[in-house]
């Protein structure tokens, strides 16, 4: 059989299909029509759901944890309405006066289980020997005047309360928060949305009563709420623009009204069938899937759009419409149903994700690609057939265009294959450089009111990001016991040294408060009780103080073995929520006995999570699409070699895509692992219709340099206008108020542009090469492509090493860079410090000389820290000022300022080993101890001045170090260093530094107040003795710029 | 010369008054130079005795970021009356806002990154009567507002009036056979002194390499003389001039490598191209913290043979040694040759150490050798000294 022949029956389907369309147009209007109805009569059942556990799977194991969690505790679904009066005063009669207010009224919203406030704190204190409970600020209280003397009593008392400040209280008493706990039956997914709107309303109707103050709102509630709004907006707005924007296009590329309107008909009922889907599969709406409509238009358009092309072509030939209509449905229809058919795999395989409302997105969508592909090629035909269309000549303008870019491409397809192979390496490299942030609030833009209400919350109050840890003490009744109580105690205290964690709720903040009511408030008695039996009657006779719906049952469970700590955290990146999360749990399996060891879970945990299982659960869903996709491609262009051939043009752009995005935006949120499914069944199109079209040109005889000419001319133009439409499409997206949908919309959008140029260059390039081969079987030929595309490969990849080589870091496995990076973590966030520093040399005879310092330091997060120097004795040297960037991987960079010359030099930092000021600290003793500098190893543990703690050894990763390694030590309690050793090249002890006289400051951080470095090989020491350290100034990075260092006296 | 003198008994006193906000400090020194031959032009003394005060008064606020600061100078010296002189080489108010600097007063700036000569730095007169080496510096007034960004530092200068160079006078050291009358200087400019020079510099760093673009316009720095044959003496004659700097500093390891480049338009010269290029290698703690600094720079004046102190293809060795001790002891020795005839122009040592805590010892050596003939240095070549500088700070 002749080529020519088993092209000829290849479409003999195709143009029985185009006469039947066009002997029988009404029925198949009809009966289209018909079925898209009985698909869109789904509608009715479509619901909405608002609930972020809906993000989750089932079986999610965060989700589970947490679930359990809520069991064993009340619900944690909560409204934090938070209180602003715009005098900033708390305190006075008629804030408090509304406060009560709103807490009263706060019990009528509906769902409400538990509200708590200032107001009705169950303040505890002694009267004689009698335990009293009340409300903090009462009626009674209120209706009596209040003297400014209660009110600051009272301010006094709210303050003074860990459970309260930083929580519903902040450190100014200027904002106040009520944190109203809601348990929602579940019954219908309008709950969330009711339970919100009569929180806003309540808010509203306190602000009218009570003028003069602010109110914002956050919490679970307002989340799921969030959650539903951006869903609904998304619908609400992107559609309308959407469907101007398809029209304007279609009006572009068409030209013809008619055909605008089939198309639009089309389009509308694709959608129609899609959503009616999503209701027969009882498919709620979330934001995610609320894009589906959007996707499903785009896709629409470029079908339609692809047969229209054709016939107008055909037509402006000369030929006659039904002939043409036929002619385009030849050529159309397999490329079409392939497009359709990869598009479909790509969306399904989204079921892989963890994330159920990508699964709906996924679905809702393939269902509308299929009904858009049965609407094109039946409804679409039939319309055309039955209306009148005016033949246009067709103007062969690009003709010599595409020539010429062919010729170029013939020329040049060697050196765009490397330079393509080369990019895509390069950037692909860049895709681990991503950073994913997956903080909820982040989700949405400012235009969703949740977002600027947490941000003010945030800023001003509390954190919105908590984690639960459940600690168990391993028997019923078993948290009075003090050993137990103990360790809650000291974990809570080291949850509060870290960075970031703006309040931490523990139940020994409670039993400290009752000790000391027990004792008359005697203030010494601010701490545990000592004994089981006394801790448990305290507990006792507090609870039957308590009034209704103000136990404990939110923070103890019911047999009372176990409570649980919540933590509250600053704005963080979900990074930094996992590292604290790990810090917490290391440190209880340290310290706590195995039931203690409890890990993190809340939603902010599971929304931390989400990437990860994501990225894995996507990794297999788009491997399985590429599988089944290439598979398509072989059968369908029944040739290994092109199927195979497509993977390429179909793998790169995503990875093209997404190092870009890397490079250039770094952030993104988890929707980024579905980037790669959704775009491929998109992106397939482009290589199917051109592929197709080539093998149409290769099978009728073309040699391959005009089989691409042949492809380049007949679908260049089709499938520019597909991609410029999917391309806004997508793009539509990037207006989305969620963030999910607009990194997904951004992502794909560049990625099917990305794809275009990969079409138009890489793919015609690579036809081009391997025909050669095949026609040459040239040996030498081959090898030198291999050669070639090697040495890019190893080029590209050396390159990028070269690149991220300094970025990366070592596995913090062993535990010696676990007691470092401890010490760091407790000493980190204390901003800025600045202090005196006498600096005592003494010699060897004992004769002293003193030298006075300033010096002010700045905290750099992620890097080493700034610090500045400034001498004012000895006098001739007063004003010399030594300016220091301390990194953690580079070299430092220093600059010393000499007054009497008003010079700022740039010092060699290679100098590090050298005594600075001529004292016996070197200038590497002084810069900041980043983790980085040094690699570790576990001694021992140790008692560090009768405390445990720890001995590790540090061995110097800059060989210019005046050290082979230092032995320190670190007590495993406050993680302050106590003594380091060092020892010099030769490994001989040189110094020994101690550190005497801790202090804790107010920011809990420790300082020493002298610092002794005694050298053995010279005898002389030198003594750092600090004073007036303080923390938290006015000092930013501009005072460490170099004219500062200039400017200083 | 009796108010000088109570005011040198006076000040320290009023300086330990510490009622007043801010802080005193300063320095009173005491200064000898021997020259072991006798001036080539009548002025034959050998020993030059100097007394100096050099007070100063600062207070800062605002952390820091607000900086007032006032230093007045004062020089009496045995010999020569034109080097007993006075001058404010500070007054000024620095402050400060995230963005931008604000310098208002009498100031000093540096710019530069080489050590044998500062090509680039220009906008303050030199103090030539304190040293022959013109790194002493008169105070300037200015109105100078920084530009702070993360792309580096614009700075703009704006300079009202023009300080005249200081010269030796009859019985000072480091003069021609004619003495330069300082108090009847020329202008080309009809301005005067009172001419508005302008500069503007754009400094940053790029990792291990910093770099400055320079440009000033405004009165030359460097006067020409008119001979006054009536009275024989020489009227310095200041024009105008045009200049853009170049500065280039690397810092890799131990190395530092500089590079100065000059283009001048001056009134007197033309325009013309000068360049400094060398490195700076230290050898770190050698011997208990000991660090060794050795220099090396080529020097390059496009002007040739009329380069004033002949340095036009030269080269400047030089070791920086210090002892990095509790008395900061610390030695810089150099030495200026010649390239052409490998001659050595100039040797200089500066050594200092300190004795106590408030006192220091200062050591100079000059020696002038075998400059190029028509070089300025060559009149100075009687001039070698020795010189002791004890201080007292405060």
């Amino acid at each position: 059989m002749s080529t020519n022949d088993r092209a000829k029956k290849q479409y003999q389907t195709e143009t029985r299909w185009g006469n039947t369309v066009l002997k029988h147009p009404y029925i198949i209007i009809f009966s289209s029509i018909l079925l898209v109805l009985m698909l869109a009569y789904g509608v009715r059942f479509a619901s909405v759901s608002s609930d972020y556990r809906y993000f989750f799977g089932e079986d999610n194991p965060q989700r589970v944890a947490f679930e359990r969690l809520q069991n064993v505790y009340s619900q944690d679904d909560s409204v934090l309405l938070t209180v602003t009066p715009t005098d900033g005063v708390v305190f006075k009669p008629s804030t408090l006066a509304g406060l009560d207010f709103l807490t009263k009224q706060a019990w009528l919203l509906p769902y409400v289980t538990r509200v708590d406030s200032i107001t009705n704190f169950q303040y505890s204190h002694a009267k004689g020997d009698d335990l009293i409970v009340q409300d903090l600020v009462n009626a009674p209280n209120l209706n009596a005047e209040l003297s400014s003397e209660v009110l600051s009593q009272l301010k006094a008392i709210a303050l003074a309360e860990p459970l309260l400040k930083n929580r519903l209280i902040d450190e100014q008493a200027s904002v106040t928060g009520i944190n109203i706990k809601m348990t929602f039956p579940g019954k219908s997914p309008f709950e969330v949305p009711e339970a919100a709107e009569a929180a806003r309303q309540l808010a509203q109707k306190f602000k009218q009563q009570f003028p003069g103050h602010e109110t914002h709102l956050t919490g679970m509630v307002m989340l799921n709420d969030a959650f539903n709004e951006a869903g609904i907006r998304d619908v609400m707005t992107l559609m309308p623009l959407m469907y101007l924007l398809i029209a304007v296009m279609l009006f572009y590329f068409l030209r013809n009204i008619v055909s605008v309107f089939t198309t639009l008909g089309i389009v509308i009922l694709s959608i129609l069938a899609g959503v009616g889907f999503s209701g027969w599969a009882s498919i709620p709406i979330t934001p995610p899937s609320s894009i589906a409509p959007t996707v499903i238009m785009t896709l629409a358009i470029a079908h339609s759009i692809h047969i229209l092309k054709t016939l107008f072509k055909v037509m402006g030939k000369g030929v006659n419409k039904n002939q043409a209509i036929v002619e385009s449905l030849k050529q159309n229809l397999r490329p079409v149903f392939l497009t359709s058919l990869t598009t479909i795999i790509g969306f399904l395989s989204l079921n892989f994700s963890d994330t159920p409302p990508f699964h709906d997105l996924g679905n809702i969508t393939a269902v509308g690609v299929a009904m858009a592909f049965v609407l094109s090629i039946s409804l679409l035909p039939a319309v055309l057939s039955l209306v009148k269309i005016k033949p246009r000549l067709t103007k062969q303008t690009g003709s010599t265009l595409v020539t010429r870019y062919a010729g170029w491409l013939d020329r040049r397809s060697v050196p765009i294959v490397l330079t393509m192979v080369f990019v895509t390496v390069m950037l692909g490299m860049q895709i681990n450089k991503v950073k994913i942030n997956d903080q909820f609030v982040g989700y949405f833009d400012n235009s969703i009111q949740f977002r600027p209400d947490s941000e003010y919350i945030i800023e001003n109050l509390t954190g919105v990001y908590q984690i639960n840890f459940d600690l168990n003490s391993g028997e019923p009744q078993g948290i009075a016991d003090p050993g137990y109580l103990t360790i809650l105690d000291e974990f809570a205290e080291y949850m509060r040294s870290i960075r970031d964690v703006v309040h931490v709720a523990t139940l020994t903040d409670i039993f400290k408060r009752l000790n000391k009511n027990m004792h008359a408030d005697d203030e010494t008695y601010y701490r545990l009780p000592e004994q089981r039996e006394l801790a448990a009657q305290y507990l006792l006779l507090y609870e039957m103080s308590l009034p209704y719906g103000l136990d404990l049952n939110n923070q103890i469970n019911v047999d009372k073995s176990s409570s649980r700590v919540i933590v509250t955290l600053d704005e963080v990146p979900t990074s930094r929520i996992l590292e604290i999360s790990t810090l917490a749990t290391d440190w209880l399996k340290a310290h706590a006995p195995p039931a203690m060891h409890a890990i993190a879970t809340s939603p902010t945990v599971m929304f931390s999570h989400i990437t990860e299982r994501n990225i894995y659960a996507m990794l297999w869903g788009t491997f399985i699409a590429f599988t089944l996709i290439t598979i398509t491609m072989i059968i369908a262009l029944r040739s290994v070699k092109y199927g195979l051939l497509s993977l390429l043009p179909n793998v790169m752009p995503a990875i093209l895509a997404i190092g870009l995005w890397a490079l250039l935006v770094g952030e993104a949120g988890f929707s980024i692992a579905f980037v790669a499914s959704v775009t491929l069944g998109i992106i397939v199109d482009d290589t199917v219709h051109f592929l197709s079209k080539f093998n149409y040109a290769r099978n009728t005889g073309h040699d391959s340099s005009s089989a691409v000419h042949y492809a380049l001319e007949h679908v260049g133009g089709a499938l520019i206008s597909t991609s410029v439409i999917l391309i806004m499409g997508f793009s539509i997206l990037m207006l989305s108020g969620f963030k999910l949908n607009f990194v997904l919309g951004a992502l794909s959008a560049l990625t099917i542009a990305i794809a275009l140029l990969v079409d138009f260059t890489l793919l015609p390039a690579i036809l081009r090469i391997t025909d050669k081969l095949t026609v040459n079987k040239g040996v030498i030929m081959k090898t030198k492509y291999a050669t070639y595309t090697g040495i890019v490969i190893i080029s590209a990849i050396t390159l990028s090493y070269g690149l991220d080589a300094r970025a990366n870091t070592q596995n913090p496995a062993d535990k010696g860079k676990w007691v470092a990076v401890s010490a760091d973590q407790y000493d980190s966030g204390f901003k800025n410090q600045t202090a005196k520093i006498n600096m005592v040399l003494k010699n060897k005879q004992g004769q002293t000389s003193e030298r006075k310092l300033r010096i002010k330091i700045l905290e750099v997060t992620n890097d080493g820290d700034k610090s500045l120097i400034i001498f004012d004795t000895p006098r001739d040297v007063k004003g010399t000022s030594f300016l220091s960037y301390s990194h953690s991987l580079d070299p430092d960079e220093q600059w010393l300022y000499l007054p009497s010359l008003k010079r700022v030099k740039r010092i060699s930092t290679n100098n590090k080993s050298g005594p600075f000021m001529g004292s016996e600290f070197a200038y590497e003793d002084l810069s900041s101890q980043e983790v980085d500098k040094y690699t570790y190893l576990y001694v021992q543990a140790d008692k560090v001045l009768g405390i445990d703690g720890h001995v590790i050894e540090r061995i110097p990763v800059d060989p210019n170090s005046g050290y082979a390694r230092q032995r320190v030590w670190i007590d495993g309690t406050h993680w302050r260093t106590e003594k380091i050793e060092y020892y010099d090249r030769k490994n001989e002890l040189l110094k020994t530094l101690t550190y005497h006289g801790y202090q804790q400051y107010a920011n809990n951080k420790w300082r020493a107040d002298s610092m002794e470095m005694v050298n053995h090989q010279n005898g002389k020491s030198t003594t750092l003795i600090w004073k007036n350290i303080s923390f938290g100034l006015d000092v930013s990075s501009r005072d460490f710029d170099r004219n500062a260092l200039k400017r200083i006296r | 010369m009796k108010t000088l003198v109570s005011l040198l008994l006076i000040l320290p006193s009023v300086v330990f008054a510490n009622d007043i906000p801010g802080v005193f400090s300063g320095e009173i020194a005491a200064e000898y130079r021997y020259f072991p031959n006798e001036g080539a032009y009548d002025n034959t003394e050998k020993h030059h005795g100097s007394i100096i005060l050099r007070p100063e008064y600062s207070i800062s606020w605002d952390n820091d970021r607000s900086v007032f600061s006032a230093i007045p100078f004062v020089r009496y010296d045995q010999q020569d009356s034109a080097r007993s002189h006075a001058d404010m080489r500070e007054l000024s108010l620095v402050t400060s806002w995230p963005a931008v600097e604000l310098r208002f007063g009498i100031s000093k700036v540096f710019w530069g990154v080489t050590e044998s000569q500062h090509l680039v730095d220009v906008i303050n007169q030199t103090d030539l009567v304190e040293n022959p080496d013109g790194e002493e510096k008169l105070g300037q007034p200015m109105i100078s507002p920084t530009l702070i960004t993360d792309a580096g530092y614009l700075e703009l200068y704006i300079l009202p009036f023009f300080r005249e160079r200081t010269f030796p006078g009859e019985f000072g050291r480091y003069r021609g056979p004619i003495v330069v009358d300082t108090d009847n200087a020329e202008y080309i400019h009809p301005d005067g002194d009172k001419h508005i020079d302008l500069s503007l510099r754009w400094s940053t760093n790029w990792h291990d390499l910093d770099w400055a673009l320079s440009y000033f316009n405004g009165t030359d720095r460097d006067p020409a003389f008119r001979l006054d044959t009536q009275r024989n003496l020489l009227i310095p004659v200041y024009g105008q001039s045009k200049q853009v700097g170049l500065e280039l500093q690397y810092i890799y390891k131990d190395w530092l490598f500089k590079t100065e480049v000059l283009r001048k338009d001056s009134f007197q010269y033309g325009l013309y191209t000068a360049a400094t290029v060398g490195f700076e290698y230290t050898l770190t703690n050698i011997h208990n913290g000991m660090d060794i600094g050795l220099i090396y720079e080529w020097l390059y004046d496009s002007r040739g043979e009329i380069t004033p102190y002949g340095m036009f293809d030269a080269s400047f060795i030089a070791t920086r040694i210090a002892v990095n001790n509790a008395a900061s002891t610390e030695i810089l020795a150099g030495i200026y040759l010649d390239n052409a005839s490998t001659a050595m122009s100039v040797f200089r040592v500066e050594a200092s150490h300190r004795l106590a805590p408030s006192y220091s010892l200062d050591v100079e050596i000059n020696i002038i050798g075998q400059p190029p003939e028509a070089s300025r240095l060559n009149l100075f070549r009687n001039d070698d000294y020795l010189q002791f500088r004890l201080s007292r700070y405060f």
